[in-house]
């Protein structure tokens, strides 16, 4: 691969299983831009990957094209073994992918308990003519809005299940988005910068809530986010990338002693390959 | 006032929602026994321009979907019924059914730009229906189909009322009571769609389209659909305008009923059900009452001898102010004035403090239903005293593990 670093030869050998989603050699152009390029790299099952690098990296880019919000002008993103890029964005949630938004992307006039219910759109039943007769609605809406309503009380928003979205505080919201990604059971759930405008000691809190989700759903994680010690605290791998290619891939304690990854993050001058300039 | 919370489809919520059944087939049997005729054929045109209305609630209000072609619908529903009754002899129940699929066809097939379109785009598309079908009906084209051209087409339904029908209504009021009934069962299954996962999935798409399609909802469809199931409202209310008049022509389906429709729906209120009976109402009462007003105006009858045509100046006064202080409609103004003594709940959203076996709770069982939250209030207090990774949750809502017990909702 082009601009490999040794960070990047030295990652540890894969696991025995093969890993849940394998995302190989996936570029992205918008016009000139080369956003991602020539990106490749592993979520085993049941693990928490960390996706860092400084701003403009391609990390919200690389979560656009797994969840199909982007084309990729070439590569593969293999989940189970089945290429996601060839499915469209709204067969994403029933193959088993679900992801939340750096910038908040809920319904605003829908309940909180609302939202959560169409976050489990993908494994409802019942078309639109079953809808106008109500034929078994009641019985499935009744189910998806008990099950909307334990993994609210899981994650202390039980009590504004009746709320309106609109104006409710922002880490709310992304706790909000956070129910209702898990709403459609995922296996691989992306998190677009979970702890963006959290406190300390919820961004803590979240840290620990990720990962008891993660082993009791057998949730695979994919997580983008720039609160260092929360990604360092919860990974058991990290990728970085930088310039849309992944620059060290390893271990939190491998990544943080690359010299590659250092020099990305406080601008030394490591030598890398094919350098742009035209970092916004 | 305590406020009262109702769960959904507990008894208590049957009655409330028995007594309101019972309150609207009273209304529906009384107006024709208590009015003239006259008023009865106002009320009949309020039933077929409520259900149009409806029509644009599904796709506008409640997806989101600019459509300024309604009036295009309407008319296909009113020129099919007028059509296959005069030449064709057909009776006017079995044009129904063909009227309702051929809107649904149509628009379908204007839902599918809206694939592509958004916003102004997808509105001057629609408009181009809007104003094409009123000038294809006058053309060569329709008068090859029997629409009557420019002078429009004439039909006459007539119905006297049955001799088992018990009550002393007139034959006008008779048709009226069938309107009613006919509007009753469109509207029950409007609303039994937008409660529903599909309705959820309009809203959905409205607010944010990304998320309800990473969500696993499909926009193509759901606009379509949408479309679709809008314009066979519309094109329903064109055959029931036939009931009420015994001419359609190119100037009543024109663009001004399309704009009629849509101030309608805002008036109502645009992602309501019951708001397009309010939009019905105001079509056809607002323009009769305002020439009424207007006449009586003492200045205006000194201005000029013609004072009816300041009627319009009125009509607009009226919904400039009214949309000034009640910008989401009626009835959600009175849904806000409702939840203030009576709350309805889905009973999952209620499980834990709500005791088992009462249907009603005087008082809201937990912050968040009704009236002013502690919980709320404060910054980020969403996380509040929460304990996350420790809370095991209440045993009987303890989450299903992972994959497979959620499926009993597939099967």
């Amino acid at each position: 691969m082009t601009g490999a670093t040794a960070a990047a030869a030295s990652r540890p050998a894969a696991d025995d299983a093969t890993p849940l989603l394998r995302v190989e050699d996936v570029s992205v152009r918008f016009g000139g831009v080369v956003a991602l390029d020539g990106l490749s790299f592993d979520v085993p099952r049941g693990s928490i990957c960390g996706l860092i690098g400084p701003n403009g990296a391609g990390k919200t880019t690389m979560f656009n094209v797994v969840s199909r919000v982007y084309e990729a002008s070439s590569g593969r993103v293999l989940l189970d073994g089945q290429d996601l890029l060839r499915l469209p964005a709204h067969r994403i949630a029933s193959v088993g992918v679900a992801r939340t938004f750096q910038n908040i992307a809920l319904f605003p006039t829908m309940t909180v308990l609302d939202n959560i219910t169409v976050g489990a759109h993908s494994r409802g039943s019942g078309g639109w003519v079953s809808a106008a007769l109500r034929l078994g609605t009641r019985r499935n809406d009744a189910a998806a809005r008990a099950d909307a309503m334990a993994l609210l009380d899981r994650l202390g928003l039980a009590s504004l299940a009746l709320r309106p979205v609109a104006g409710l505080p922002f880490g709310t919201m992304k706790r909000i988005e956070l129910a209702r990604a898990m709403a459609a059971r995922p296996k691989l759930l992306l998190l677009d910068e979970p702890a963006n405008g959290l406190t300390h000691s919820e961004v803590d809190e979240l840290g620990s809530v990720i990962r008891t989700l993660r082993d009791d759903f057998a949730l695979s994680v994919l997580l983008v986010e720039h609160h260092m010690k929360m990604v360092m605290g919860i990974s058991d791998r990290v990728t970085v990338l930088d310039f849309g290619r992944r620059i060290a891939d390893g271990t939190p304690a491998q990544v943080q002693r690359d010299p590659a990854v250092i020099a990305a993050y406080l601008g030394g001058d490591v030598h890398r390959d094919g350098d742009g300039s035209d970092r916004g | 006032m305590k406020t009262r919370v109702v769960l959904e489809g507990s008894r208590a919520h049957r009655l409330w929602q028995g007594a309101g059944l019972a309150l609207a087939v009273l209304v529906a049997l009384a107006l024709p026994l208590l009015s003239s005729d006259f008023r009865i054929g106002q009320f009949s045109l309020v039933i077929a321009y409520a259900v149009a209305v409806l029509g644009l609630n599904l796709v506008t209000g409640f997806t989101g979907q600019v459509s300024l072609g309604h009036g295009a619908f309407f008319g296909l529903g009113a020129y099919t019924t007028a059509i296959l009754v005069t030449d064709h002899g057909w009776a006017w129940a079995a044009t129904v059914p063909v009227a309702a699929l051929l809107g649904l066809a149509l628009g379908f097939v204007v839902g599918i730009p809206a694939l592509r379109l958004h916003g102004l785009y997808l509105a001057v598309i629609t408009l181009a229906v809007g104003v094409a079908f009123p000038v294809v009906v006058s053309q060569p084209v329709g008068l090859a189909l029997g629409t009557g051209g420019v002078a429009g087409k004439t039909v006459q339904v007539s119905w006297d009322k049955p001799a088992w029908f018990g009550l002393d209504v007139s034959d006008r009021g008779w048709t009226f009571i069938v309107m009613a009934a006919i509007a009753g069962v469109l509207f029950w299954l409007a609303t039994g769609l937008v409660r529903s996962r599909m309705g959820r999935a309009m809203v959905a798409l409205r607010d944010n389209g990304t998320a309800a399609a990473i969500a696993g909802i499909w926009p193509a469809e759901v606009k379509t659909v949408a479309f679709a199931i809008s314009a066979l409202y519309g094109a329903v209310g064109g055959c029931l305008y036939l009931l009420t008049t015994p001419i359609v022509s190119p100037a009543t389906v024109g663009f001004t009923i399309t704009l009629l429709f849509i101030t309608a729906m805002v008036l109502g209120g645009a992602a309501t059900v019951s708001g397009a009976w309010i939009g019905g109402i105001a079509m056809v009462f607002l323009p009769y009452y305002t020439a009424e007003w207007a006449g009586q105006i003492p200045v205006l009858r000194e201005l000029t001898d013609q004072p009816g045509l300041f009627a319009n100046v009125i009509y607009g006064l009226i919904l400039i102010v009214f949309i000034y202080f009640v910008p989401a409609g009626l009835v959600p103004l009175l849904t806000r004035l409702r939840t203030r003594f009576l709350v309805i709940v889905p009973p999952e959203a209620a499980a834990g403090p709500t005791p088992s076996g009462s249907d009603t709770t005087p008082g809201a069982p937990d912050g968040g239903l009704a009236g002013p939250s502690p919980a709320i209030g404060g910054p980020v207090t969403a996380a509040g005293d929460h304990d996350l990774s420790h809370d095991p949750g209440p045993p009987a809502r303890a989450m299903a593990p992972p994959r497979g017990s959620s499926q009993e909702e597939r099967t």
